[in-house]
């Protein structure tokens, strides 16, 4: 599957006269199929990659002619990890194309299922993909040898998130309770209460987690870059707001091609995206610092704990802006479940629709990646005309690249296992989502 | 977790992935029917990966049911305890994400959370491919697999613990 890409420019290493040769095929803890490449000639950086090598999917094509009611249930298939983010950045689409106003409690309860999808994802991704790098063990099962504890916290965790996002949105992964203008199903006040009553007891996890992880050694590492989150003026959320960056204005979602000017690449068959510079990072690290005055003071005390401060041009810190978000979703979960329960949870109708000729629609949810945008134009008749998604991991994939690129001549004189298990790291902490951000295709491209 | 005592089967897989489906199928049937035995809890475990950890945790029986590349014909039912299977249960990870049953079983075991007996029923499957129905083997193989489940399901809690 490799490709021989050629870079245009030719970048100066230190004078060492290194010969470096790596080709990691199918990085591993990492969603999908992706390759690093590095080729260094003479001290010379002759090539440094993620290839992305998954085959695309063509998921908007699938929505072309579909009933705008089940393109929240066909897009959640994107991915098994972030699907009720993809169902709410569809229906976000399909709302704000069909002019739908959503009733506080329904704003409420898709909070809550993002909450839980963001803590199932990031626990996932620190203690099971993350954390091995760090306590020197290979994977999750040695892990589970030597500190038996700690997988068993985050597998109890895991199971409370996936339950949050059970009870509101129907099942785990892929809701089906979630539809245009609301929800079809409602959890009865007892199992409420039992979430709550189970939030409250696992905070013990929640504060465990933060000091495990204050307690491994992140690599130094810094390259400045431009980070892209949805903002709110007075809340860390994860569903709606404007587009936030840390070099431009806020722009309403509908400008958010203006944004991710998607571009194809010859080494990746997910698009890249650029903005301000070359490229731009998406994801826990890049929503810390945009809004991290929101954080709860929990989170707000874990970052300083764990050493996260903005600026921060550390990629690898992305894990520990993932811990803070742990706390931060633990603690909002907790005031929302509290919220609903003293509104009573009333079962309510969707909210109408109004259909009308060429209607569009952005919606935007910053999922555990970051930042996913959707964008529908449904016809008078109900059908989806046009659809756009714009995957986190493909808007990180420049940045992936570039922060590569930096790294390798500081590592020159490291031998080649530690550049890789550096590099393997390094795109980890992205946490990307690789078969999520292939869904183009290029005919011309393929070809050659 | 909660003591169940009792048998647990659990059927994996994708309905959406062509043969894949043969441990999902499977589980349906068996909910459908009215006399199950007693002490007998079926779910569909889909694609939970590590999340089925704590589905099967306090069961002392868990069957698994799930397609499995055995180098076998098509539609053909094994019957493996899991230290059989480990041998020659059929890599396919895409991805730690969505971790396979082998998996899973794996850092059960090494947590000390398997129930005491772990069975699987494994179905060679023809194709497992996006959006394709079952092959006609498989979907021939599936009424055995439900007698053969029966069967198991009738037989003693207390053997092989």
């Amino acid at each position: 599957m490799t490709k021989k890409a050629k870079r245009p420019a030719r970048e100066a290493v230190a004078d060492t006269g290194a010969q470096v040769r790596i080709n990691v095929h199918h990085v591993t803890r990492v969603e999908g199929h992706g390759n690093i490449v590095v080729d260094v000639r003479d001290g010379s950086l002759e090539r440094c990659e993620l290839q992305i090598v998954e085959t695309p999917r063509f998921f908007e094509a699938m929505l072309r002619g579909r009933p705008y009611l089940q393109a929240s249930h066909i897009t959640s298939r994107i991915c098994g990890i972030c699907a009720c983010g993809h169902a709410t950045a569809s229906l976000r689409a399909t709302e704000r194309a069909l002019s739908v106003r959503l009733s506080e409690q329904t704003t409420l309860l898709r909070k809550l299922v993002m909450h839980g999808e963001m803590l199932d994802s990031h626990i996932l991704h620190v203690y099971m993909l993350i954390a091995p790098d760090f306590l020197g063990v290979g994977s999750v099962i040695p892990l589970a040898a030597s500190h038996p504890d700690i997988v068993k916290r985050a597998l109890r965790m895991k199971q409370f998130a996936g339950d949050l996002c059970a009870t509101f949105a129907g099942r785990h992964t892929h809701p089906i309770a979630m539809t245009v203008g609301g929800f079809t199903h409602y959890p009865k006040r007892e199992q409420v209460e039992a979430l709550r009553a189970r939030a409250e007891a696992l905070l013990p996890d929640v504060d465990a987690t933060v000091e495990l992880f204050g307690t491994l050694p992140f690599p130094k590492f810094e390259r400045e870059t431009e980070y892209v989150a949805l903002v709110q003026p007075d809340e860390y959320g994860f569903i709606d707001g404007m587009i936030g960056s840390t070099e431009h204005a806020p722009r309403p979602l509908e400008e958010y091609r203006a944004v991710t000017n998607e571009h194809l690449e010859v080494h990746s068959t997910a698009k890249h995206t650029a903005h301000q510079r070359e490229s731009y990072m998406v994801g826990a690290l890049a929503r810390y610092h945009l809004k991290h005055e929101h954080l709860h003071p929990r989170a707000q005390a874990a970052a300083a704990h764990l050493g996260l401060s903005a600026p921060c041009y550390n990629p690898y810190y992305n894990s520990v802006a993932q811990v803070v978000e742990i706390v931060h979703c633990w603690d909002d979960l907790i005031q929302l479940l509290d919220t609903v329960l003293a509104r009573g949870i009333v079962p309510e109708e969707p909210a109408p629709v109004t259909l009308r000729s060429g209607a569009r629609g952005v919606g935007a949810a910053d999922v555990p990646r970051g930042i996913l945008f959707h964008e529908y134009q449904i016809g008078e008749d109900g059908l989806i005309q046009e659809a756009n998604c714009v995957i986190p991991t493909g808007q990180n994939l420049g940045n992936i690249d570039r922060d590569m690129r930096a790294l390798v001549p500081t590592l020159l004189t490291e031998p080649e296992e530690t550049i890789t298990q550096r590099l393997e790291m390094l795109v980890r902490a992205y946490d990307p989502c690789i078969s999520c951000s292939t869904h183009f295709l290029n005919v011309e491209f393929v070809g050659k | 977790m909660a003591d169940h005592a009792g048998t647990l089967v659990l059927g994996v897989g994708s309905l959406l992935m062509g043969d894949d489906a043969v441990g999902v199928l499977a589980v349906q049937r068996l909910q459908a029917l009215p006399d199950l035995p007693p002490g007998v809890t079926v779910l569909d475990g889909g694609t939970a990966g590590l999340g089925l950890i704590p589905l099967w945790d306090g069961y002392q029986r868990v069957v698994l049911v799930d397609a499995v590349m055995m180098d076998l014909p098509p539609g053909t039912i094994r019957r493996f305890s899991w230290h059989e299977a480990r041998l020659i249960s059929h890599d396919r990870t895409l991805s730690l994400h969505q971790t396979d049953l082998s998996h899973a079983l794996a850092l059960a075991e090494t947590l000390g959370m398997l129930p005491p007996e772990v069975l699987i029923f494994g179905v060679q499957p023809e194709h497992v491919e996006w959006d394709r129905p079952l092959s006609p083997a498989v979907e021939r193989a599936l009424p055995d697999l439900i007698d053969d489940l029966l069967d198991e399901l009738r037989s003693e809690l207390t053997h092989g613990a």
